[in-house]
């Protein structure tokens, strides 16, 4: 029953992304050495820690046997929410960003609510939640993005998203963020009895609640969250690239589940890795930049995901029934 | 004779306009393995549910150790002493084996840090106690263990945490002999450190080699309830069950 | 009209280029547009083709969405990897063209080191003119647009045929730039 180094190492799920990492990185500074650059480095971290922060989130989310696919319209609608606060002067921008935050994670709550009260699945209350935030994000704009020209010079904005350039390479305030993030979150699910309460409420929840696990409340928890870390990622991205347009973040949702899955964390809840999501973040940022880079047309992209997400799923789906079936 | 564990009293329960129950009284005493028999449809699963929290009553009485209760949730059963083991459902298969043994109950150690070092040191201990000879590391995870060792475990968590009646529904289906065997040491060292145990089996064999009284139910009554398994025949048993009289 | 009207601009864009020298034979051209095969797309690399094709110049049309945290994220990619080779832009839309100081500052491109022309609706771009990130951009008055192109319908629908192109735009460069950022940001 022991089992070897190299086998428990195979068992990880962290494993399989690992090795497409490094061997992506590897064939795209083959083909390109300017992949490496410092310049392309900062490039690529800039856009990837707003994704990130919600796939942090959604890991803990899908771990515990849920996942959200609002996150894309919260991300455009929070930011939209918080700069038409602040432009007609209603709120400073401080309280603006609360208030963004805040309602935020009531659309959370509301997704948490519907899902474990009237035991709707999460795929139809988050699928229907998108278009309620969306529409009422593109109705309240009438369409057009809210101007985020003076969010120079305030404070939050240099806390949230200002630069500094270590060793020519450029990075963002987001960078810190999202590092804070990924080690909260990975403490969270490993070391905490919350972490424990996530895994048994996606593993199997009707035991987890025999023993006492407030599964449902864990998931209104994560819920909001989730909602709450898009918010976030929404409002830094709006005032990195100066604009707030209520579309922002279409689709996002699905690229976020990707990395989540690239990951290792598994769709139907249970067993969930931030390490792992962490190299999908990676995987799937560095695919992009590198099929640019190596001068692949762009359009090609998708086929490269694609291909990716299926082969990594017949790869997680070995290790887990090696997994449980034991060796 | 020693106070009763549990008594039910007039239990009787309705599905819609389907009589599942009609007026059962049902006792446990402390200290002893009780075998529940029947058909199917003869009413143990209900009885089972009523006492374990997941079905409520809907008219009659349950004492724990002479104090009534009312369960509401199978949560509420187990902070009474009332555990229930099914096959698989208890366990969350991707959690480890010590993880699975404290959930819900976690140590920790600040900032809701569990304390993994001493949680994996009692299951070790606990494995060791309920029999299971094989090194196996508590960090397993559920998911990779047999079917026995997982009603092992269930059994380990409900010593260790002091249930003072473990229902075991079912526990040796699809289980090869051997581990058959084990689940069945499993039981008799429970019933030896202190617990008392519920039976249900469909293998009569099953029951007969580890109770020390055998129920009876019968379309949602008790057809007998004090039979003892040395001094019956299976074939006499299974009379009872059956109805049918010689 | 004897060319769709893109067509028109975008072959003005890239022979604004040419006379002003900023680009010569053999070189090469990106251009970003927002989603790829649309009709106006399509009609601008169509009408800038026809001066760019017998100077032997090459180019590119990347696809960059119409969401804005995306559309700088891959034309910065895009720089980054090309900027070596890339003698000028043309950028074949309003958001595209409005991300371009953008994404010169994340990739450390200076303003007027890479000529840009292209779409110019937006305050965006009006500012870029104005600092000197993007050398001429295209205004199309969209009232202009609209009150000519019913006026020819009425001509024609009256037996005149009309047998003239009507400009209803201007390509305009850092010193008129200023008055097109007037009435885009007042309305």
């Amino acid at each position: 029953m022991e089992r070897s180094l190299v086998e428990r190492l195979i068992a990880k799920p962290e494993l399989g992304p690992l090795v497409l990492l490094v061997l992506l990185l590897a064939v795209f500074t083959a083909i390109n050495p300017a992949f490496m650059s410092a310049q392309n480095i900062s490039n690529a971290f800039t856009f990837t820690v707003e994704l990130g922060l919600i796939a942090l989130a959604m890991t803990l989310l899908m771990t515990s046997g849920e996942f959200d696919l609002s996150v894309g319209s919260v991300f455009g609608f929070s930011a939209v929410l918080m700069w038409t606060l602040f432009n007609t002067g209603l709120m400073p921008m401080g309280v603006a960003f609360l208030a963004a935050m805040a309602m935020a994670m009531f659309i959370g709550w509301v997704n948490g609510m519907l899902v474990t009260k009237e035991g709707i699945p999460s795929f139809l209350v988050t699928l229907g939640m998108l278009l309620v935030v969306r529409g009422t994000a593109l109705y309240t704009t009438q369409g057009f993005p809210q101007n985020t020209w003076r969010a120079e010079d305030q404070w939050l904005a240099e806390v949230l998203v200002g630069d500094v350039t270590i060793f020519g390479l450029r990075l963002y305030m987001s960078m810190f963020w999202f590092a804070l993030a990924a080690i909260v979150t990975h403490y969270v699910l490993t070391q905490t009895k919350v972490g424990n309460w996530i895994q048994a409420s996606g593993g199997n929840s009707n035991a987890a609640r025999a023993r006492g696990v407030p599964v449902n409340r864990v998931k209104i928890i994560l819920f909001m969250f989730s909602s709450a870390m898009a918010a976030f990622a929404g409002i830094i991205s709006s005032i990195r690239t100066q604009a707030a347009n209520p579309n922002s973040g279409t689709g996002y949702e699905l690229e976020v589940i990707a990395m989540v899955v690239i990951g290792g964390t598994v769709l139907t809840g249970g067993r969930g890795t931030i390490i792992g999501t962490v190299l999908g973040i990676f995987i799937l940022r560095f695919m992009r930049n590198g099929i640019v880079m190596i001068g692949v047309p762009g359009l090609a992209y998708n086929i490269f995901i694609g291909g990716i997400i299926l082969a990594m799923m017949v790869l997680h789906n070995r290790i887990e029934r090696r997994h449980m079936t034991g060796t | 004779m020693a106070e009763d564990l549990i008594r039910m009293e007039g239990i009787t329960k309705h599905y819609g306009k389907v009589q599942a129950l009609t007026n059962v009284d049902f006792t446990v005493h402390p200290n002893e393995i009780v075998g529940l028999l029947g058909d199917n449809g003869a009413g143990k699963s209900t009885l089972i549910k009523v006492l374990s929290g997941a079905e409520p009553l809907t008219s009659g009485d349950i004492f724990i150790k002479g104090r009534k209760v009312t369960m509401k949730s199978t949560a509420d059963a187990i902070a009474n002493g009332i555990e229930t083991i099914y096959q698989d459902s208890a366990l969350v298969p991707q959690l480890s084996i010590a993880r699975n043994l404290f959930l819900g109950r976690e140590p920790t150690k600040g900032f809701n840090r569990m304390n993994q070092e001493a949680m994996n040191q009692v299951a070790r201990d606990l494995l060791k106690k309920v029999g299971i000879t094989k090194n196996i590391p508590p960090t397993t995870p559920i998911g990779s263990l047999s079917g026995g060792e997982r009603q092992a475990v269930a059994i380990a968590r409900a010593m260790h945490f002091d249930s003072d009646l473990i229902i075991l529904d079912e526990p040796t289906n699809n289980l090869g002999v051997a581990e058959t065997q084990g689940v069945l040491r499993f039981v008799r060292g429970a019933r030896d450190s202190g617990h008392s145990c519920i039976f249900i089996a469909h293998n009569i064999h099953h029951v007969f080699q580890v109770v020390d009284r055998i129920v009876v139910m019968r379309r949602g009554t008790i057809a007998a309830d004090d039979i003892d398994p040395k001094k019956m025949s299976i074939a006499e048993v299974e009379d009872v069950i059956t109805g049918e009289t010689h | 009209m004897s060319a769709p009207i893109s067509a028109w601009w975008a072959k003005g864009w890239a022979q604004y280029l040419v006379d002003k020298k900023l680009v010569k034979d053999g070189d090469f051209i990106w251009m970003p547009v927002e989603v790829p095969g649309a009709t106006y797309g399509v009609q601008e690399e169509a009408g800038a083709s026809t001066v760019l094709k017998p100077m032997n110049i090459t180019w590119e049309v990347t696809d960059n969405t119409l969401d804005q945290a995306e559309v700088i994220n891959r034309m910065a990619d895009y720089l980054t990897a090309n900027r070596a080779k890339i003698k000028a832009i043309i950028g074949l839309g309003d958001l595209v063209t409005g991300s371009i100081k953008r994404v010169f500052d994340q990739v450390g491109v200076k303003a007027g080191e890479i000529p840009v022309v292209g779409w110019g609706n937006s305050t965006d771009t009006t500012q870029e003119v104005l600092n000197g990130y993007v050398n001429a951009a295209q205004w199309q008055d969209p009232h202009a647009t609209s009150y000519m192109a019913l006026s020819l319908a009425a001509m024609a629908s009256g037996g005149i045929p009309p047998g003239f192109d009507i400009i209803t735009g201007a390509l305009y460069e850092k010193d008129t730039a200023g008055v097109y950022d007037k009435i885009l940001s007042g309305g």
